[in-house]
């Protein structure tokens, strides 16, 4: 028994050299200042974290049948508590757009999106948002508080940092494994069933996904959809493998996994934006790091945007109800312009000549 | 304590299989269920069956109001029917019948949900008092659709 326990720790120092290695994102650096900056901009801009539309929602509706931490509760929240939920998350994500007490907004912020999102749910379905809520940890434990802030909080280590991103890589591969591992039986070389067109055919003819490339896409040839059923499951559970194997390798997969959710929005009309940020952990500050560096930001730019949008929103809740600075509608193209950019980012990445690590990990 | 500082990588590997091992495990076990908070993305891994003409069948839900005047079916706009709620949320709704069994008939929660279905048929210029859910098995070939399930609910 002792071997095996011995021969399991080994190999999992080995994983985790690897990991850091792959992950390793320079603690130096500005990239993560700027990520935190872009993530408190867009969720400011489009009000991705707001749940004032709760209250609308009758108690009857309130469904107990998953085992959803929340289900110790047995209706929505009082409208005051959502109320102070929401109007202190607004005030963390200014706080974190503009760098100031980053890791205390940060860690309020992930509770409270943890604890809505849990109400949210009990509505009928468990969506993709923990990605989203695990980037606030990523904010509160890395450099990130530390560079471009209005007040940068130092006392970040570069161990606390580098094993932070890396065990963000761990969950990104793990939740694309979970999502891989049920598409298994679309692998069943026989072109008379199909997972994809499922996908397709329903988005397109029950959910009005009819934009983009979505029209096009019943003229493929079957083959062609029935080689991608297949290569969809693997690519999904393969995220592991490229993680340990380099970090050109992990950018790679990268690559692929923002052309994947190119062509799901191009064709499948599902933009899955959320994503867009848990892939942008890796994506924007090294991009930044690599090319930009030298860029000049003028804060006293950015600051006042963060501090208008929040305002905007903060009116919106306490008047309106609604917190949705452009219409949900736009979502879509939102998703597509994000993904191609971030595409076009991880290609830049995969091209360039990284440099060493700062210090030995 | 030894043990542990000197196995420390065996120790963090296993608690991390553990924390995100067993909610998919659940999922995957209990396919109706799943654990929140985990880190378990949604999947939808079922599949068509693909016709040799390269048709296929697949299934749809979909709800209707009466219109009114003429007494004839209009089909509801999901998305405006259950805002502010998102559409992804609409099946799980159907599968709560609406919520309108969850409580008595008598409870103040019972009255609210059914002046919100009212007012949201009232919105699409429906008769506030029916709305008809039917699961339908569409042809792709031509469109036609078959009825697989339906029910009826009265707001009463």
């Amino acid at each position: 028994m002792k071997k095996y326990i011995h021969w399991i720790d080994r190999k999992a120092h080995t994983a985790r050299n690897s990991i850091l290695i792959s992950t390793h994102i320079d603690f130096n650096q500005n990239g993560l200042g700027v990520f935190r900056i872009l993530f408190g901009l867009y969720s400011l801009l489009f009000s991705e974290h707001y749940w004032g539309w709760l209250k609308s929602i009758p108690s009857a509706l309130y469904r107990n049948t998953r085992w959803n931490f929340f289900n110790i509760f047995s209706d929505f929240p009082a409208d005051w508590f959502i109320d102070i939920m929401d109007i202190t998350m607004l005030i963390c994500m200014v706080c974190i757009t503009i760098g100031y007490r980053t890791r205390l907004t940060s860690m309020v912020a992930f509770f409270i999106m943890l604890i809505m999102d849990g109400f949210a749910y009990n509505l009928g379905k468990i969506d993709h948002e923990i990605m989203m809520t695990l980037i606030f940890p990523i904010l509160a434990f890395t450099n990130s508080r530390a560079k471009i802030a209005i007040r940068p909080e130092t006392h970040t280590t570069k161990k606390t940092h580098d094993r932070a991103i890396a065990l963000y890589a761990i969950v990104i591969v793990f939740g694309l494994f979970t999502s891989g591992v049920p598409k298994i039986p679309w692998m069943d070389f026989n072109t008379s069933t199909n997972g994809i067109l499922r996908w397709y055919y329903e988005g397109y003819y029950v959910s009005d996904r009819v934009h983009l490339l979505a029209p096009y896409f019943k003229y493929v040839p079957i083959f062609l959809v029935e080689i991608t059923d297949h290569f969809i499951p693997l690519f999904e559970m393969a995220g592991l493998y490229f993680l340990l194997k380099s970090r050109k390798t992990w950018y790679t997969w990268l690559f692929a996994l923002c052309v994947f959710h190119l062509g799901n929005t191009l064709v499948l009309n599902i933009p899955f934006i959320p994503q867009v940020f848990a892939y942008g952990v890796f994506i924007l500050p090294k991009f930044y790091n690599l090319y930009l560096k030298n860029a000049r930001l003028n804060l006293w730019v950015i600051y006042p945007i963060g501090i208008i949008l929040g305002c905007n929103n903060l009116f919106g809740i306490l008047f309106k109800n609604q917190s949705t600075y452009f219409p949900i509608e736009n979502n879509l193209y939102t998703g597509l312009a994000t993904w191609i950019v971030l595409t076009i980012l991880a290609l830049s990445i995969l091209l360039k000549k990284h440099p060493k690590p700062d210090t030995p990990l | 304590m030894s043990q542990l500082t000197t196995n420390k990588y065996f120790f963090i590997v296993t608690a991390l299989a553990f924390l995100l091992g067993i909610p998919f495990l659940a999922k995957i076990a209990f396919s109706s269920k799943e654990i929140y908070p985990s880190v378990v993305m949604p999947a939808a891994g079922s599949k068509v069956n693909i016709g040799k003409d390269g048709t296929c069948t697949f299934e749809k839900r979909q709800l209707y109001g009466i219109d009114p005047k003429t007494g004839t079916e209009i089909e509801l706009n999901h998305t405006r029917f259950i805002f502010p709620a998102p559409i992804h949320d609409l099946r799980g709704m159907i599968m709560n019948d609406l919520g309108l069994f969850t409580y008595d008939k008598h409870t103040d929660q019972y009255t609210e949900v059914t002046n919100w279905w009212r007012q949201k048929l009232k919105e699409q210029h429906c008769s506030e008092n029916v709305i008809i859910a039917r699961k339908l098995k569409i042809d792709s070939k031509d469109f036609s659709q078959t009825v697989i399930d339906e029910k009826i609910y009265t707001l009463d």
